[in-house]
């Protein structure tokens, strides 16, 4: 029985809808239903491994035929699904669609590393994803599900950025490069959601973009968390301070643009991260104190977990809960030390993850009004 | 509905019209350059995703390649370099007088010139990796007038490996 079929009965049983209503409701969502998402979800893992299946052929580097028949052949197979693909959508099949798009965007790939191989041209992994992401950026925005957008955009963010890191002028530049580039992932995410929104591309776009600036933001803090353990002596540079600050603004904006929030939200969103700024950087000029940028991630994770427990995201709350009970673990790892010590940390730790599901689960309706009342 | 039909077209073409440019660009710096050879050691032939390939250092036949002039390693960023083959000298900055050279950038205390790479098959790798310990290799390349060089054949005691592998 479907969540649908479910909530159908309980009205029905309550007497809040007759039974000729819910036979209504549960005819008309059958007519209007989305792809189901297991079906689809199915159909795409088998796309990816033929993709994959096929790049891996490709990969093995063919020496009974000629590399002239080699680029021919996939030129054409390429020509072949575009074609498939465009007959796909004047039946307007939409599923079929999306995974033809899929197929088609894998085999990009592929047809640039045979081209590669063929010439020989060696380069780095991030030059041929740049040049896939950048010739495949229309499907990305055309496709009307998440899944094209999402890994269209991881892709070219960190091709973007692995460029950079590894152009000479960044080398005698930058010394500390691993946060000023997940700045830099941080920065270029978001500036495409904006532009998305602004643009009003696909929903499926502005989805996935959202989606890459939000992990972007969680890998930017947690690698200031990490480097916190290390050196602190870069860390009281104004750039690094108003970089921060500039993040922090423009990940609010976005949150803003995207109409999923109330002001509250983004008002709590940027005191907490002002307190998080206080927490790192302040004691750095005194005495530098790695448990206090653990406890600001933990804080900004919290803050990531109430946004999303606002908008009744329940997926991304568990994801963002996960995320801080791995970092609570960490911490008493990090204060400790000891095997024995860490042993009891970890018990606690857990009885008290468990304590705080129990509760979670228990009031799980009252916290998601409280914290849609307080972002509201 | 036909605008939508006319943008999918677009969309599916560009990359297809692309890669076909980028083939042909390709091709075109191939045939257009001068040809050498360029003898090659230390190989260290590893696994890819893409297939078996085969790295290994150029010989150019010039002293103090991406070296200070003591002879110390005294880089340890990446910068543009350059060598001339005729007459032989290494430099960091665009080679005067010099009839041919190569544009690279040092890594380190290594030249790297986008040539130190060569695809093999798989099913020929460890039969290539023996010949070419026991004998003299060459790669076969395409040079280009701005200093671009393109990798077009390996070349086993002045054969084509292919040839060999077949005997």
């Amino acid at each position: 029985m479907t969540k649908l079929e479910k909530k159908l009965e309980h009205w029905t049983v309550n007497k809040i809808i007759t039974p000729d209503q819910a036979e209504q409701i549960k005819t008309f969502e059958e007519s209007n239903q989305n792809i189901n998402w297991a079906y689809y979800g199915f159909l795409i893992l088998g796309a990816l491994s033929i993709g994959i299946g096929f790049i891996s052929i490709i990969a093995a580097n063919w020496d009974d035929i000629s590399s002239t028949a080699k680029l021919i052949f996939t030129f054409l197979t390429l020509l072949s699904l575009a074609s498939f693909n465009y007959n796909l959508k004047l039946k307007d099949k939409k599923l079929g669609l999306e995974i033809g798009l899929f197929l088609f965007y894998l085999l990009c790939l592929g047809s640039i590393g045979l081209i590669s191989q063929i010439f020989h041209t060696g380069g780095e992994f991030y030059q041929a994803t740049l040049i896939w992401s950048i010739i495949t950026i229309g499907i990305a925005f055309y496709s009307e599900k998440i899944v094209i957008p999402l890994i269209w955009k991881s892709f070219f963010i960190a091709s973007v950025v692995w460029s950079i890191a590894d152009s000479n002028w960044m080398h005698q530049y930058i010394r500390h490069n691993e946060l000023y580039f997940t700045i830099l992932a941080c920065y270029i995410s978001s500036f495409i959601s904006v532009s998305a929104i602004k643009l009003n591309a696909n929903n499926s776009f502005i989805k996935a973009s959202i989606i890459v600036s939000i992990i972007t933001y969680i890998q930017y803090i947690f690698t200031l968390d990490l480097f916190s353990n290390f050196d602190h002596k870069w860390m009281t540079s104004p750039l690094i301070i108003i970089v921060f600050l500039l993040l922090t603004v423009l990940i609010a904006f976005v949150i803003n643009q995207s109409k999923l929030l109330k002001k509250n939200a983004i008002i709590l969103f940027l005191i907490l991260n002002a307190i998080l700024l206080t927490l790192i950087y302040i004691p750095t000029v005194t005495s530098p104190k790695p448990i206090l940028y653990a406890l600001a991630s933990i804080l900004c994770l919290i803050l990531l977990a109430l946004i999303f427990a606002s908008i009744k995201h329940r997926v991304l709350f568990q994801f963002i809960l996960i995320l801080i009970s791995i970092r609570i673990i960490i911490l008493y790892i990090q204060a400790f030390g000891g095997l024995a010590a860490t042993g009891i940390g970890m018990i606690f730790s857990g009885i008290i993850i468990m304590s705080a599901l129990f509760f979670w689960n228990k009031y799980r309706k009252q916290l998601t009004f409280w914290a849609e009342r307080i972002t509201s | 509905m036909k605008i939508q039909n006319k943008s999918l077209i677009v969309i599916l073409l560009i990359p297809i019209l692309s890669l076909i440019l980028l083939t042909g660009y390709k091709a075109y710096k191939k045939s257009s350059g001068e040809e050498l050879n360029l003898p090659i050691r230390g190989y260290d032939p590893r696994d890819l995703i893409s297939g078996h390939y085969l790295t290994y250092q150029v010989d150019y036949g010039v002293e103090g390649v991406c070296k200070s002039f003591d002879n110390r390693i005294e880089y340890s960023e990446k910068f543009e370099a350059f060598i001339c083959l005729q007459p032989k000298y290494f430099s960091t900055s665009h080679p005067k007088n010099c009839q041919r050279y190569i544009k690279g950038e040092c890594q380190g205390s290594r030249f790297i010139a986008g040539i130190e790479k060569f695809f093999i098959p798989e099913e020929h790798a460890l039969k290539l990796e023996k010949l070419i310990q026991n004998n003299s290799a060459e790669i076969s390349i395409s040079l280009q007038e701005n200093g671009k060089a393109m990798v077009h054949d390996l070349l086993i005691q002045g054969q084509s490996w292919q040839e060999l592998i077949k005997k």
